[in-house]
């Protein structure tokens, strides 16, 4: 009875990366209530900082944009860039602004976030997507003084991506 | 006079970032392009991406996955560099290459040097028309050894220069 086996073993599988993903309790500050998770995304990439001059004229490394690839399934399926940018390999991409952060889970971590989408093009999986979740964040931090204007340092992070639609 | 001085100056440091990116001590003949001109050279902030595999002795270790990097040109980002190995601009012009020559790079932490042959090529714009990539400078970007858990995966991160070239 090997089938009936590998069934039940895909519906644990199934209802544990569901419960990862999106029903354990996030924190209040990037929860999405009401609405309904389309898939989530694991990315793997950089953090890209830049050495600039802040507002007290000291320089320091400053975020300036993420750039990442989109995994599913053991597949490359998008990527994450400047915007903040999601673009899946059917054409479908979002643009998101922070409406909501949380603490990572160390201080290395970057924060875990929520996104409104605030525009889309192409036609495919993100389209209906109108909020993203940045969980389960790994590395990516930079702080402190940095020595030369202009110089960029990237840090490697993970994160997982939620894609959640209204309804 | 300070206008002037500052044209003097802005000359000084457009010779030096063309000096740097192609025109400095002669590259390693493995991945020089005799022949082609340079069409435009873009600096990639990123990371290479490694799986854990077994190997072909049935140990687990790193196996080099796919880079993924923000193209920038004088503090812009103008595009990105991603498995294929592609690179995009933002003009929509992209080109895919393969690997033909490589040399070792500055210290054992960095990822070779390349020269690689467009094999392919899309959209209309600056990358149109090239037919060779070459990435110099390289800083990070290696990963060796055994892991543990296969299908995992880790960035090391990286910069380089990508030169790009025509024939002619």
């Amino acid at each position: 009875m090997s089938f009936p086996k590998n069934a039940v073993l895909t519906a644990i599988f199934l209802t544990g990366s569901l419960v990862n993903a999106t029903a354990q309790t996030l924190p209040e500050a990037i929860a999405a209530p009401g609405e309904t998770a389309i898939f989530t995304l694991h990315a793997e990439g950089a953090q890209v900082y830049e050495c600039k001059a802040g507002a007290d004229g000291a320089l320091a490394w400053a975020f300036r944009e993420p750039i990442a690839t989109l995994f599913a399934g053991g597949k490359t399926v998008g990527r994450h860039y400047a915007g903040p940018t999601w673009e899946y390999s059917d054409g479908s991409a979002v643009v998101g602004q922070v409406a909501g952060t949380a603490p990572g889970f160390v201080a290395n971590d970057i924060p875990l976030l929520k996104l409104n989408v605030t525009s889309r093009r192409g036609t495919g999986a993100l389209t209906p997507a109108t909020t993203v979740q940045r969980i389960n964040t790994a590395g990516g931090r930079l702080n402190g003084a940095c020595y030369k204007a202009g110089t960029y340092e990237s840090v490697p992070y993970s994160a997982d991506y939620v894609f959640l639609r209204k309804g | 006079m300070p206008i002037v001085r500052n044209a003097a100056f802005a000359l000084l440091l457009s010779s030096a970032s063309v000096l740097s990116a192609s025109a400095q001590t002669p590259l390693p003949d493995a991945i020089a392009a005799p022949g082609e001109s340079v069409v435009l050279t873009l600096h990639a902030e990123g990371a290479q991406m490694y799986e854990c595999k077994a190997g072909a002795d049935g140990k687990l270790a790193w196996a080099f996955r796919e880079p993924i990097a923000a193209l920038l040109l004088d503090g812009k980002t103008v595009g990105r560099h991603y498995t294929g190995p592609n690179w995009e601009h933002i003009d929509s012009s992209a080109v895919v290459g393969k690997a033909v020559g490589n040399a070792p790079g500055a210290t054992p932490n960095d990822i070779p040097w390349l020269k690689l042959t467009v094999t392919s090529g899309r959209g209309t714009g600056i990358l149109s028309g090239v037919t060779t990539v070459q990435r110099i400078n390289t800083a990070g970007g290696k990963l060796e050894g055994e892991c543990d858990k296969p299908g995992s995966y880790r960035n090391a991160p990286y910069s380089a220069d990508y030169v790009f070239l025509r024939k002619g």
